[in-house]
């Protein structure tokens, strides 16, 4: 199911693009003045890496880097920046982002992983259905490149973060907020940062996808919650690849220049994306919705600075480990006010703040479907609360894949939790092709909150109210040799001018909220060359074109 | 969907949750197991049947090759 539009504060967002020719402010030199906290529209996108081997006779070392780039070779896209591997002459598929001019998301290979970027989207339905969407993708290149190989080899696509030898890839999750939001987590207000922290911690009961054994040299655990838990070792820094935060701090926002504008350069919007870097792959829809529904709601509450110091953690990262290790959800973690609490009870104190916030208004024109976020998360923590098992193993991935282990075991007396068996069963849960995840959504075993024809759409057609449907347009307009880059929030495209000589022109897209299909919709028409399109764009814009000529 | 005045909230304060029963029911390392409680037997029996047709197919072959072969790249 679709989502309404996004109502009057994204359209009040949307118009915040500053004035052509306006004189500069006086007292520039003044450290800026953040406006009150009103928070912007929660935006969201996902960059997912996935793992990647051949598998089969004869196959012998390390076989990702092929297996990515097969399946990279199987996916109809654009693959940008030409003038790179000119000069550098390597492989494209090394560094090169293809951009799918079908959803406007896009694939790549990041450190011998398939890496599946979704395109940005405003309602937590549509993520979820983005992210099968990719997935889908995914699974029609495996089988491109698999039928490729001969018949003793085969891909396969581990739809997980870790492989069970100490190596963990992301699932990352990005939301637009303001820079005052930013500030505060990251520079001013410390509590915010922890209370986002505590959250996420405790988040694991419903958004982990479980996970055989443990990682990273911590004490042995047969079964935990979490791929993801035991990989954190800091609370907040840069990294993404070793000593990972809980809370990334990029500051990457991926809308327009974070600096002061110089001569040619977007101007900063006031606003910033968080890039999380936390959360598990999770396969299950009622897990996907509430990882990015529920954080969209906690970041609106920290966006408009809602923070009950009373929910923090005492220590956030010890807490994700210990709550990760213990799947019967009794272990207790100390909060700084000194109670001891369950993750699950961490969790029903944040789904009261969050209800309040909803009473007052608090999410209105910033997350969509609010209410029924919050209805399905209510659900959801009296289903833990309660232990009821049957119903989780239908909607929590961590749960589900649990009840599969336990199957294995009872069907094979004396298999130990160390067994190879179970840790194979464990990566094969969500693996492409015949992972058991699959099964069981064939056959109805798991709820879906999104339909097959939703997810089918966004493997074709983008979202429609975010800057995302703008990309896609722009690169179904161009021709191949006339897309000189692409990135989230920019393209550039190479064309002969109206005077004969050769043009560079840039679409801005700095603002997601903008660049819409009902915003843009009418400057594309069938019959219009890109030329054409990017000066009505600009036009449109009220940016002057932006443009290099030559002589 | 909630309504703006709670009337599908579950419980409302703290205490009211911390008396509701906290059953057990952990196997072996606490996991759970989901169906056996047997609450809906029909559930349970296709729960059952696809879990057996699954791990049949995703444990053909040597298991200890196959995690040996997924050894990945570090990653983000």
């Amino acid at each position: 199911m679709n989502q309404e539009p996004p109502p009057a504060q994204a359209e009040s967002w949307a118009d915040s693009r500053p004035t052509p020719g306006a004189a500069p402010l006086p007292f520039a030199h003044v450290p800026r003045v953040t406006p009150r906290p009103t928070p912007v529209p929660k935006l969201c996108g996902g960059d997912i890496e996935l793992g990647n081997f051949v598998a089969g006779d004869g196959i012998v070392g390390q076989t990702s880097g092929r297996a990515a780039r097969l399946l990279l070779g199987a996916i109809e896209g654009y693959p940008v920046g030409a003038a790179y591997r000119a000069a550098c002459g390597r492989d494209d598929q090394d560094w090169g982002r293809k951009f799918l001019r079908e959803n406007g998301g896009c694939v790549y290979i990041d450190l011998d992983h398939l890496e599946l970027a979704l395109p940005e989207v405003l309602s937590a339905w549509d993520h979820v259905a983005c992210w099968q969407a990719m997935l889908r993708l995914a699974r029609r290149a495996l089988d491109r490149a698999n039928g490729g190989l001969g018949e003793d080899q085969r891909i396969i696509v581990l739809v997980n973060n870790t492989d069970g030898h100490g190596q963990s890839y992301g699932s990352h999750l990005d939301f637009l907020i303001t820079r005052r939001a930013w500030d505060n987590l990251f520079v001013r207000c410390l509590h915010h940062l922890l209370f986002l922290a505590s959250f996420q911690a405790s988040s694991l009961v419903y958004t982990g996808q479980g996970k055989v054994g443990v990682d990273n040299d911590l004490p042995w655990v047969p079964y935990q919650v979490s791929q993801r838990a035991d990989f954190f070792e800091v609370l907040m820094s840069i990294e993404t690849t070793r000593r990972r935060p809980l809370v990334n701090c990029r500051d990457e926002p991926l809308c327009g220049s974070i600096r002061t504008p110089v001569a040619g350069a977007i101007p900063a919007l006031d606003l910033a994306r968080l890039h999380s870097i936390f959360f598990d792959n999770t396969l299950c829809q009622v897990s996907s919705l509430l990882k990015v529904g529920v954080m969209q709601l906690v970041l609106a509450m920290i966006e408009s600075e809602r923070v009950n110091p009373a929910l923090i953690l005492e220590r956030p990262l010890e807490a994700t480990w210990r709550w990760s290790h213990d799947p019967s959800l009794k272990a207790r973690v100390r909060l700084i006010d000194g109670r001891e609490t369950t993750a699950v009870e961490l969790q029903l104190r944040f789904l009261d703040e969050a209800m309040t916030c909803f009473e007052q208004g608090g999410f209105d024109g910033v997350v969509p479907r609010a209410g029924d976020i919050l209805q399905l998360w209510a659900e959801t923590l009296a289903r833990l609360k309660a232990k009821d098992y049957p119903a989780l193993a239908r909607q929590v991935d961590w749960v589900l894949k649990a009840a599969l282990l336990q199957r294995l075991r009872d069907r094979q007396s004396g298999l130990t939790w160390r067994a190879p068996e179970l840790k194979r069963l464990d990566l094969m849960y969500g693996a492409m092709p015949e992972g058991l995840y699959w099964t069981y959504d064939r056959q109805g075993l798991v709820t879906r909150l999104v339909d097959d024809a939703h997810i089918e759409r966004f493997t074709r057609e983008p979202p429609e109210d975010t800057r995302a449907w703008t990309r896609a347009m722009l690169l179904r307009c161009a021709a191949p040799e006339q897309i000189d880059s692409v990135d989230w929030d920019e393209l550039w495209f190479s064309f002969q001018g109206s005077n004969g000589w050769p043009l560079r022109a840039r679409v801005s897209l700095a603002n997601p909220l903008r660049s819409s299909k009902a915003t843009n919709g009418h400057l594309f028409n069938r019959a219009a060359r890109i030329e054409e399109v990017v000066v009505r764009l600009n036009e449109a814009s009220g940016v002057a074109a932006d443009a290099d000529q030559a002589p | 969907m909630p309504t703006k005045h709670r009337e599908t909230h579950t419980p409302k304060t703290m205490n009211e949750r911390e008396r509701q029963p906290d059953d057990a029911g952990a196997g072996d390392p606490g996991c759970p197991e989901p169906a056996a409680s047997g609450v809906n037997r029909a559930d349970a029996a296709a729960f059952f049947a696809a879990a057996d047709a699954a791990i049949e197919s995703a444990l053909s072959g040597d298991s200890a090759r196959f995690n040996q072969a997924a050894r990945q790249e570090g990653g983000q």
